[in-house]
């Protein structure tokens, strides 16, 4: 209750600061909040290492799927070391170079799918809250049959009958991902639209496409920049979990799903083939959240007053 | 406040004690409640004093974020600390001093000595119990009722803020209540400890015309009888016109002016009260007058202006406004103005707005006559 | 009033909203509906002032809100210059909507957050190009500012770096900026401290002198109404109870709601308020899912008969010029006038 008034009672702003955007606020607020800008650091980490891996990794580390037959017994499971830091695996090959390799199928696989989720959810998300009616109703229940199958297993099918490979596992879970996109998008749309600027651009005569464009669309939009960037993590779990049942990227290719698989069988004499892996995949995500969090509060607007 | 917890509590009232010698009912002196926030310090309430004695009514005039409500809310103990500090200033509540009290023994005064209205009847009651649920909560703890005992009371207590069939209402939900209605619950919910002081913040903003007319009736005839204090919080001129002996004119945290409620309205002192008084739309028969407002916007409270806070809107400002803070000018009746120019009588006779009494007498002499 | 100088005729307007939403339950057979607006009609002169008043519920703003067309209306006529507003397609309404603008209740949530002042008040001209330079534009939006009593150097600011007054400025701008002939007014002062209604009001009253713009005001606040209208309407339950000049409603209200409405009004005068005599109104009003049969008011009434019950009372015109929809009406001098000492 108290809080409530000590809102009320806030100073207000009294318009005396210089012009400013609202993106660059935006970006000022993010970097204010250190857990957003850690994961942000930690992205652009993994990104540049995924990106740059063929210039160096194979060179230091050697190769991530060639394994070394011959000398199995020797160069195989090593602890990690100066030389392999994560240690190695059952097929002697280096676990870090893996982890790298790894993060470029995660990482693929984590923003494509989002993107095709995302496109499809904004279309149908849009097309439901915008028409309401009739659009409403078929879009929304189509949503909730795709939202009341048991979503791994839905992919799992999809994969069947896709055949594997890395593109049709983000094919499949972009597809699969987008009733909770065009939901979270049809909700905002529907509170934007309520607004009394989007009545106001109707009373001055302004079309469809203008409200759409320059009233709802750029209000909506944080919404889906947060959410989008919430589900990249959600993504790359997916990915991890099908190539951990077999059903994603096919080996001799690294993936952190496929790496833990391998792993774990040796989880309590070498435990690090699983844990390595393992942290790669938890910071990976963990790092899309704190920035998906982090950005829903540098969006809102409402919060500069508060 | 919906705590589940009951804890029984058979304990001396507060209200029981007598007043000591020399003291109201409620005092409060110079009280400082500040905010520290990212922004710096919000200066909420900046050195409220007033007094206030059984059966009285105090009206707390003020608009948006000039502190009437956060002195209540601090009277009340009901302000998070942090970010809330008081920073100076008493309340005492029959000569003791609440803002020293121990959270437990404050909880005993809280809802129970003093209740509290609300502005939003909606969000005051909680969706998932009954009615008679809410109501019965505050007896049980504070007067160690029974449930059955409580149940009782509580549709008695409906039946006198006048919902009909309360048998029936008490075991309803507060969605199937009117906004009134719920408004009248919350009434009831303050009164039924029987409180020495009522504190009701914008009880009525929320309602209509019609309805704010019964709850302000049911509020003066409830006083009537239990002879409790009010301290109503408004942004109203009207409503407090209706219901207060005593007035405090609220700006930018700071009481700009204090008196009965007759010279408030009529003998004002404040260039502040004179400049709301013309920006209110009058009812008149004939020739309407057009509204002079008062330029500007109120100062943040994180930025006072030096001198007196309404300096940079006031259209007497001199130089020694702008960077003296005014004295408090008090006359003989206690009627107080926080202007450098209040004991300036020619000053204040010649820019005051005329208003024209239609029963012209002696406002000293009629002082607390509706009390 | 000549007819000719007639900007707005309102004839029978109606408006059902349905109760359950979704698509299905629109259409089924037993659709519940509130009956939100019953039967409206007024008119409104070029350059005066049509208050609207009445509690939450009555209508009063989706009556605005049909006018416009932000609101579709489930009946009746909305004839802007002798045009039908109703049956208008798309183009003619958006050239209507030259003529016609809107002023909101919420400062806030009237101006989109993403675009700042400039871009707001010359949105207008740039929809109807009316403006096509854009320099031009910019010089134009900068003198409106003016206009309105803001810096034109803020320009460039974002709604967010005003107050709620000042931002209510913006919007007085921004409907101003095509000078139409008529602007809806919905509670644009009711979100707004005292101080900085009576700047606002003020600011309405000047640039109404200046520019010939008739309003349909529409508030809850009687003070406020009588202030600025020259016609004053009453709305309860979605029907239009009584309307007049406003020097008669107010002082010689004929219509038992008008009477209790206007003594409900605590008046800012301890010696009126404590010797007046008050009509308080027992209960609350019904709910406009299921009005009451009869007289939307005689639930209510303190001069209710069994007639009232029975017989939906006309609108009437009781003397010269002022309507009342009451079987009983009859003129009834505001008390407080009179009081004897």
């Amino acid at each position: 209750m108290s809080t409530a008034t000590d809102k009320k009672e806030a100073p207000q702003s009294q318009a005396a600061a210089p012009a400013r955007t609202l993106w660059g606020d935006a970006f000022a607020r993010l970097r204010r909040n250190k857990l957003a800008v850690l994961g942000v650091i930690w992205i652009i980490f993994i990104v540049l290492v995924a990106l740059t891996a063929d210039l160096w990794a194979p060179q230091l580390l050697g190769s991530p799927t060639e394994m070394d037959t011959t000398q199995a017994a020797a160069t195989s499971k090593l602890p990690p070391s100066l030389e392999h830091p994560f240690g190695t695996d059952a097929l002697g090959r280096d676990v870090l170079v893996r982890v790298i390799y790894g993060a470029r199928v995660s990482l693929t696989v984590g923003l494509l799918a989002t993107a095709i989720s995302t496109m499809i959810g904004l279309v149908m998300g849009a097309l439901a809250a915008y028409y309401g009616g009739l659009w409403d109703t078929i879009v929304m229940r189509l949503a909730d049959i795709f939202l009341a199958f048991p979503y791994t297993l839905f992919v799992v099918v999809m994969l069947a009958v896709m055949g594997q490979g890395i593109q049709n596992v983000f094919i499949a879970i972009g597809i699969l991902g987008w009733p909770s996109i065009a939901r979270v998008f049809r909700s905002t749309i529907l509170s934007v639209k309520e607004n009394d600027y989007v009545d106001a651009a109707r009373a001055l005569g302004a079309s469809d496409v203008r409200i759409i464009t320059r009233h709802i669309f750029p209000n909506s939009v944080a919404s889906i920049v947060v959410y989008a960037t919430m589900n990249i993590g959600g993504a790359i779990l997916t990915e991890a979990a099908l190539s951990f049942l077999g059903m994603g990227v096919t080996p001799p290719n690294p993936s952190w799903g496929i790496m833990i698989q391998d792993g774990q069988q040796y989880l309590a004499t070498q435990p690090w083939l699983m844990l390595m892996p393992g942290l790669a995949i938890l910071t990976t995500v963990l790092a899309f959240t704190l920035l998906g969090d982090g950005l829903r509060d540098a969006l809102d607007v409402k919060m500069k007053d508060a | 406040m919906f705590g589940l917890g009951l804890k029984k509590r058979n304990k001396t009232d507060l209200r029981d004690t007598p007043i000591p010698e020399g003291h109201h009912l409620l005092e409060v002196n110079d009280l400082k409640m500040y905010f520290h926030t990212q922004d710096g310090v919000v200066k909420a309430v900046n050195g409220v004093s007033y007094t206030l004695d059984r059966g009285e009514t105090l009206g707390v005039v003020g608009e948006s974020g000039s502190g009437k409500s956060v002195t209540s809310l601090t009277i009340m103990g009901l302000i998070d600390m942090p970010p809330g500090k008081v920073e100076g200033g008493d309340v005492l509540y029959r000569g003791k001093s609440l803002i020293n009290m121990s959270e437990a023994e404050l909880e005993g005064v809280r809802g129970n000595d003093i209740a509290m209205i609300f502005q939003d009847p909606m969000t005051s009651l909680n969706p998932v119990y009954t009615i008679g649920r809410q109501l019965s909560e505050g007896m049980r703890l504070h007067k160690g009722m029974s449930k059955k005992e409580a149940m009782d009371r509580s549709i008695e207590l409906l039946r006198m803020v006048g919902i009909p069939n309360a048998e029936q209402r008490v075991k309803e939900y507060p969605h199937e209540f009117s906004g009134g209605m719920r408004q009248r619950v919350m009434i009831a919910m303050a009164l039924a400890c029987e409180p020495d002081i009522l504190i009701a913040d914008e009880p009525t903003t929320a309602l209509d015309v019609t309805i704010q007319a019964q709850i302000i009736e049911l509020m003066q005839e409830l006083q009537h009888k239990n002879g409790n204090a009010i301290i109503m919080i408004t942004h109203d001129l009207g409503v407090v016109a209706d219901i207060a002996d005593k007035i405090m004119v609220m700006y930018a945290g700071s009481p700009v002016e204090f008196g009965s409620a007759l010279e408030i309205f009529y003998e004002p002192m404040h260039p502040y009260t004179w400049g709301l008084n013309r920006s209110i739309p009058k009812q008149v028969q004939d020739e309407k007058q057009p509204l002079t407002p008062i330029k500007g916007n109120p100062p943040s409270l994180v930025d006072l202006p030096d001198g007196c806070p309404f300096s940079p809107r006031c259209p007497y400002a001199t130089d020694l406004c702008r960077t003296q803070k005014p004295p408090t000018h008090t006359t003989k009746t206690g009627h107080y103005s926080k202007c450098h120019y209040s004991n300036d009588e020619q000053f204040v006779r010649a820019n005051a707005p005329k208003v024209e009494r239609i029963k012209p007498g002696d406002i000293a002499s009629e002082r607390g006559v509706d009390a | 009033m000549a007819d000719s100088n007639v900007l707005l005729r309102v004839e029978h307007l109606c408006k059902d909203f349905p109760v359950d939403k979704g698509f299905l339950a629109k259409h089924s057979k037993n659709a519940r509906y509130v009956h939100a607006v019953n039967d409206v009609s007024f008119d409104i002169a070029a350059g005066e002032t049509f208050g609207l008043v009445g509690e939450s519920g009555c209508g009063k703003s989706t009556t605005g809100r049909c006018i416009m067309r932000l609101t579709e209306p489930t009946g009746g006529k909305v004839l802007f210059e002798g045009k039908n507003i109703a049956e208008m397609d798309k183009k003619a309404l958006k050239s209507m909507r030259r003529e016609m603008q809107f002023i909101f209740q919420d400062p806030y949530a009237s101006l989109n957050p993403r675009m700042t002042i400039g871009e707001i008040i010359s949105e207008p001209m740039v929809i109807h190009n009316t403006v096509p330079d854009k320099a031009e534009r910019i010089d134009f939006v900068r003198e409106l500012l003016d206009t309105v009593g803001l810096n034109p150097e803020h320009i460039n600011r974002y709604p967010h770096e005003f107050s709620g007054g000042q931002r209510q400025r913006v919007g007085i701008a921004r409907a101003f900026a095509l000078r139409p002939k008529l602007i809806i007014c919905d509670e644009p002062v009711s979100a707004l401290d005292v101080s900085i209604q009576a700047q606002v009001l003020n600011l309405l009253t000047d640039l109404q002198k200046e520019f010939g713009t008739a309003y349909l005001f529409i508030a809850h606040d009687l003070s406020v109404v009588q202030h600025i209208s020259d016609r004053v309407a009453v709305m309860y339950l979605g029907n239009m109870m009584e309307f007049s000049d406003w020097k008669t409603l107010y002082n010689e209200p004929c219509h038992p709601y008008t009477q209790s409405l206007l003594s409900a009004v605590p008046i800012p005068d301890p010696d009126i308020q404590g010797k007046r005599e008050r009509i308080i109104l027992r209960g609350d009003p019904p709910s406009p899912i299921d009005p009451p049969s009869g007289c939307p008011f005689h639930t209510r009434c303190p001069i209710a008969q069994a007639k009232c019950s029975q017989e939906k009372p006309e609108l009437r015109e009781v003397l010269p010029n002022h309507y009342c929809a009451c079987h009983f009406a009859e003129p009834n001098p505001i008390k407080e006038s009179s009081i004897e000492l």
